[in-house]
């Protein structure tokens, strides 16, 4: 007979409140107004989503009554081949430190893992979840861990972080900094590129576009029709920490030759989704450093693919490994390779990345924007992009 | 043979965990010494260092309790015929 006391149940509305209140404990966030609000959320993107799938449901561990631990699951469905793949997204992988001595995180785990899903994706873990995934049998993707960083104004945004934390620092640099980006702009503009068009991205052209372009780039891609994707590209526009979620088609001659997908801000703005046809991705992302400069961004930051590293092969971008784990696991372990050999589509908006736990957040805090050069009375012949 | 992996184990906990097991028999989840991540990493150590991999996906959690349960888990894996290869 078993003697590991604690239930492993599939997640309900009625256990909403009590899992907003771990989360309350485990990851404390003033960005929550109460815990009804964290309920509502949980309940929101985790049961009514558009893929909510009862087979694969998120788990809660109760002690008795009490509940000790979860693991949230959002479900999505993905193509390869002439197959529709069941994939069980993880997030919120949460135990009470006050809990009974236990093995409540392998349980979920397993639990997790047990489920009917093709294939079980983590694009947000921490070091202890991996050490926990690995174990349970799944594998960490190293290249997917890496974020890229593109410099819209390398010397404002080198000096930002630098002086990370030193505010007299940072805005004493400020102006130098500034008028030295102004100097490299316009020894290296951005675009606008010879033919090539933007127009306005929404869930049925971004539909359109993905529907004609990732099948000739990727095997394996997501799965989506017009009312989850629109369903999905409002919940990332709610996630206002990183400014405001903007998308562009970009366009030649011939029709639709790329995407993207970006929060819009004056500081590092981060990129949700790139697309584009075969050897094209230069192009897109081209056009989108042009706008995100345009809009005062000092730098471009995104989630490193395998596909993308060999597009950006001979630019220079910066590579950072924040420690946060990109893992996988499948029964089938051919699912496996085309994420590790850059032939699935999965960018930040397939993961969990665009979903908003820590709360109703606030932009990007104003230290991050570059100081106007006419305040500083610095002034240049005007330029795009400058 | 159990002794001695019981033997190994003990060094094992006391040297990569810190933990001394107080008997082959106590609980070590159930007295806080081992908690899933501990377990995990312990299972990494027997692995490199006793040749003996513990697929936890495969096992019931019970099994991993204590030292003795543990030490039979490894005997039992030790005593099975080695794979044919394909």
């Amino acid at each position: 007979m078993s003697r590991i006391a604690v239930r492993i149940e599939p997640f309900s509305a009625r256990d909403a409140h009590a899992v907003a209140e771990l989360q309350a404990r485990v990851f404390p966030s003033p960005g929550w107004r109460s815990t009804a609000e964290r309920a509502a959320y949980f309940c929101e993107v985790l049961l009514e989503a558009p893929w909510a799938d009862a087979e694969l449901p998120s788990w809660v561990a109760k002690d008795g009554e009490r509940v000790v631990g979860f693991f949230g699951v959002a479900p999505r469905h993905m193509r390869f081949g002439d197959r529709t793949l069941r994939v069980a997204v993880g997030c919120q992988f949460m135990i009470d430190p006050q809990a009974r001595p236990g093995l409540v995180a392998l349980q979920l785990m397993r639990r997790y893992f047990s489920g009917p899903q093709d294939l079980s994706v983590a694009d947000g873990a921490n070091e202890a979840s991996r050490s926990l995934w690995q174990a349970a049998g799944g594998i960490s993707s190293s290249l997917h861990a890496l974020h890229w960083v593109l410099l819209l104004r390398p010397v404002q945004s080198l000096w930002q972080r630098a002086a990370r934390g030193r505010r007299a620092l940072g805005m004493l640099g400020a102006p130098f900094a500034a008028l030295a980006d102004a100097c490299v702009a316009r020894l290296q503009p951005l675009g606008p590129q010879e033919g090539l068009r933007e127009a306005p991205l929404d869930a049925v052209s971004l539909l359109a576009a993905q529907r004609e372009l990732i099948p000739h780039v990727c095997a394996m891609r997501p799965e989506y029709d017009e009312h989850g994707l629109a369903w999905l590209l409002e919940q990332a526009a709610a996630k206002k920490r990183h400014g405001e979620l903007e998308g562009r088609l970009v366009l030649d001659a011939k029709g639709v030759v790329g995407w993207y997908l970006y929060y819009r801000n004056r500081g590092t703005s981060q990129v949700v989704q790139l697309g584009a046809r075969r050897a094209r991705m230069r192009d897109v992302l081209g056009c989108l450093a042009r706008r995100a400069r345009e809009g005062g961004a000092l730098a471009l930051e995104g989630r490193m693919e395998p596909q993308l590293a060999a597009e950006l092969a001979g630019s220079r971008y910066l590579l950072e490994n924040r420690g946060i784990a990109f893992l996988l696991q499948a029964r089938d372990t051919r699912l496996l390779l085309p994420f590790l050999r850059g032939d699935a589509f999965f960018s930040r908006l397939e993961g969990e990345w665009w979903m908003r736990f820590s709360g109703a957040e606030r932009p990007e805090p104003a230290r991050e924007a570059p100081i106007p050069l006419k305040k500083r009375r610095i002034v240049l012949p005007a330029k795009a992009g400058t | 043979m159990n002794q001695k992996i019981i033997d190994d184990l003990n060094r094992l906990l006391a040297e990569k965990l810190h933990i001394e097991a107080p008997a082959p028999d106590t609980d070590l989840i159930e007295t806080g010494l081992l908690d899933s991540l501990r377990l995990v990493e312990l299972l990494l150590h027997i692995e490199l260092e006793l040749g003996s991999r513990i697929a936890i996906e495969e096992i019931d959690l019970d099994d991993l309790r204590s030292v003795a349960r543990i030490a039979r888990l490894i005997a039992a894996r030790s005593a099975r015929p080695a794979p044919v290869p394909a």
